[in-house]
């Protein structure tokens, strides 16, 4: 960034770039600013003076607006939250509890549970004895087997057919049983009618 | 900037601090820490504050560097001053904060400040300090600056806050920006000269009148 030859021939006098320049070299080395120029025109010392003391101001007044703006109780406040927010994170995670309803835990009382056990044993006992009174009647009873009768075109099943039923006889027996003993009813019975009758008209 | 003791006494504590939190002692290790905080806060919030432009984000700006800094601290190399490093983390924040504002105020039209560009009330209220006048002007002049070194862009603007506001040299700011040194004195040449032109253009009115 040296300034050319032409520019230094051309206008006699420095201008801003150039200040901007020296005053670059100077603040990147730390060093005071200096040009040959400057020592033998004092028109561009002035200037140059007012360049650095406009950036001077520019500097002062920013550092003076953030001071301003972050006063010391900002500053105290900020270093609490600092070191909040360092504890805070350092802190292991803690598990909260999903929000939820008390549950009543049921009391075991020894004399329910006793009724329970006992009401239990009962049924299983019920049960059992049902199946046994059932399974033994069911031996008794002479059990009608199918006959099976072998056919040279495929073996079907020929099931026996019951007897069919004679409704008549069974009608008597009914009304048989139904006769009353006692002599003084036998009247009254005779006016109700039969059975037998009913089925006799309708044929 | 802090002078070569206070870099060696703050090498010194951040180190001290990296033991502790791997040992375990994380209450000194809070302690100690706090003394750093201390030394760099008003620094960090000047910087801030010139990126950012209000109190509120400053301070969550500079609370979410120091917490970045602590909770990375084992990543820290003492070759490199604490002041250094934990700058850069710093303006990373603060550009990350800038650019996000950028984008919401896209969307978002904020509400205007008072009638003078007030925020606070205790402003408005009559003092001893200078005169309304003196204030207009001295607020007017720093809104014009503000503004012309918003325009600039981000790189220019970092060099020249960190070389011109806070005294770093072009090495320093070198390694706070990741940039080269020279490239360090490129851009603050060009933010200066940039600078003079913006705030020239803006006094012109002034002069004519």
């Amino acid at each position: 960034m040296n300034v050319s030859i032409i520019s230094r021939i051309s206008t006699p006098h420095l201008g801003d770039e150039t200040f901007a320049e020296l005053w670059t070299n100077a603040t990147a080395e730390r060093q005071p600013l200096s040009h040959p120029h400057l020592t033998e025109c004092a028109e561009c010392r002035l200037r140059l003076a007012s360049f650095t003391s406009w950036l001077d101001e520019l500097r002062v007044d920013a550092v003076a607006e953030a001071e301003e703006a972050i006063p010391a109780e900002r500053l105290a406040n900020q270093r609490s939250q600092i070191l909040r927010r360092i504890e805070a994170g350092e802190r292991p995670a803690r598990v909260i509890a999903f929000p939820r309803q008390p549950v009543e835990t049921p009391v075991a009382i020894p004399a329910r549970r006793w009724m329970v056990g006992v009401a239990a044993a009962c049924f299983i006992a019920g049960v059992g004895l049902g199946q046994v009174l059932d399974l033994g009647s069911r031996l008794l009873q002479p059990v009608e087997q199918p006959r099976i009768v072998a056919n040279p075109g495929g073996i079907v099943p020929n099931v026996a057919k019951a007897s069919p039923v004679n409704d008549e006889a069974d009608l008597e027996e009914l009304e048989a049983a139904a006769t009353p003993r006692y002599e003084a009813l036998r009247a009254y019975d005779n006016f109700t009618p039969r059975a037998a009758d009913f089925v006799k008209t309708s044929r | 900037m802090a002078g070569s003791p206070g870099r060696e006494a703050d090498g010194v504590a951040a180190s001290a601090v990296k033991a502790m939190q791997a040992e375990g002692r994380l209450a000194e290790a809070r302690e100690r820490y706090a003394e750093l905080v201390a030394r760099h806060q008003r620094r960090a919030s000047r910087i801030a504050f010139h990126y950012v432009r209000d109190s509120a984000e400053t301070d969550e700006a500079v609370q979410d560097a120091f917490v970045k800094a602590y909770t990375h601290l084992s990543t820290f190399r003492e070759e490199l001053p604490f002041e250094v490093w934990f700058t850069r983390i710093l303006i990373n924040g603060c550009l990350d904060r800038i650019k996000a504002r950028t984008r919401r105020e896209r969307w978002v039209t904020s509400m205007p400040d008072g009638p003078g560009g007030e925020r606070n009330f205790a402003e408005r209220t009559p003092g001893h300090g200078p005169s309304p006048e003196a204030q207009l002007l001295s607020r007017e002049r720093r809104r014009q600056v503000a503004e012309a070194i918003a325009k600039l862009p981000d790189r220019q603007r970092s060099v020249f806050m960190l070389s011109h506001y806070e005294g770093c040299t072009s090495r320093e700011v070198s390694a706070m920006t990741g940039l080269n040194e020279s490239t360090v004195r490129v851009h603050l040449f060009r933010a200066i000269r940039k600078l003079r032109v913006l705030l020239s253009e803006g006094a012109a009115p002034d002069r004519e009148k």
